[in-house]
């Protein structure tokens, strides 16, 4: 679309995060040792952070960086610290081959599926209709009137968004159709965080004898 | 890199989640499994939210309004939601994992049956 994207650069740092983000989910549920474990889902996650940049969601790859490696990760750690079990080791419960083959044929069909289905995407919309690909892309320049005009004066009206299309300054976009589009689900996901925090807390909580 | 083959990394870290979730004794281990289908399923999303408009699901031809582009990060909206769902899941889930250690002194899932019938 712009910038490096669509060049060989993008494709091999996209082979390369998704190869690492595999390897290191592989070593999760293969390695016996539990925090060793822990430490490749780290990595698992770091990778992923690195497909959503590339996929153009920056603002979902700091958030990523920040909620997953930052306090999921270290959560788990300390999870696996405080439980005295876990050097007994990242066991298999007898189930693999049923879990395998169950594993295995999700992956079939999600991946057969991913190949026949037919997609426009956006980047074919771009090259086929005009006003489209300028709407993406910000590259829209004349024609007032037509429809990706309207896109453009949108993108105008926020200071940084202006020339660079939806996706360059998405984390403002994004704000905005939390608190306007998406609110309530925005407030139940809220009273859920705080329902959950209240739960751990409460199901921690050291009983006193009476 | 196309939608093809960000859905391909999807499915297999998906697939690969699956299994430690059903195959592994230890909760915490198929708690990190659960996660990593979370991020297979964040990927998804933000890939279909790079890669197609969610009108064109049901306007064939494609009106180019300023609303159907904004819509297009709506995949990555789902997946603000989707992480904070995990972070409330993964705190319960590490609670309820303590919490059965300091009953039972143990965390394997084989282990935890006494509601078997």
């Amino acid at each position: 679309m712009s910038g490096v994207e669509g060049s060989n650069i993008t494709d091999i740092a996209f082979w390369i995060a998704s190869a690492v983000a595999i390897a290191a989910a592989l070593l999760v549920v293969t390695l016996r040792d539990v925090f060793r474990a822990a430490l490749f889902l780290a990595l698992s996650f770091l990778a992923v952070a690195g497909i959503f940049v590339l996929l153009r969601a920056e603002f979902l790859a700091v958030v990523q960086v920040l909620i997953y490696v930052g306090a999921i990760s270290v959560l788990v750690i300390f999870a696996i610290m405080l439980v005295r079990d876990v050097p007994g080791g990242n066991t298999d419960n007898g189930m693999y081959a049923i879990a395998g083959t169950i594993a295995a044929l999700f992956a079939a069909a999600v991946i057969f599926t991913a190949f026949n289905a037919n997609f426009t995407d956006i980047d074919s919309l771009a090259a086929g209709n005009a006003d489209a690909g300028a709407a993406l892309t910000g590259t829209y320049t004349e024609g007032e009137g037509r429809p990706g005009f309207e896109v453009l004066r949108a993108a105008e009206r926020d200071e940084a968004g202006a020339r660079s299309g939806v996706f360059a300054n998405s984390t403002g976009a994004i704000g905005r159709l939390l608190i306007r589009d998406f609110v309530l689900p925005f407030e139940a996901v809220s009273i859920v965080l705080l329902a959950a925090m209240i739960g751990a807390l409460a199901l921690i909580r050291e009983r006193r004898a009476p | 890199m196309s939608l093809e083959n960000v859905l391909l990394v999807s499915g297999i870290l998906f697939a690969i989640g699956l299994y430690g979730s059903l195959a592994k004794r230890s909760a915490i281990v198929v708690l990190m499994s659960i996660e990593i289908m979370f991020n297979a399923v964040n990927v998804a999303a933000i890939g279909f939210s790079r890669y197609t408009l969610p009108q064109q699901l049901t306007r064939s031809p494609l009106e180019v309004t300023a609303d159907a582009v904004h819509a297009a990060l709506t995949g990555q909206l789902f997946a603000v939601f989707v992480i904070t769902v995990a972070a409330a899941e993964v705190a319960l889930g590490l609670a309820l994992v303590i919490a059965v250690y300091r009953s039972r002194q143990t965390v394997e899932v084989t282990d935890l049956n006494s509601m078997r019938g």
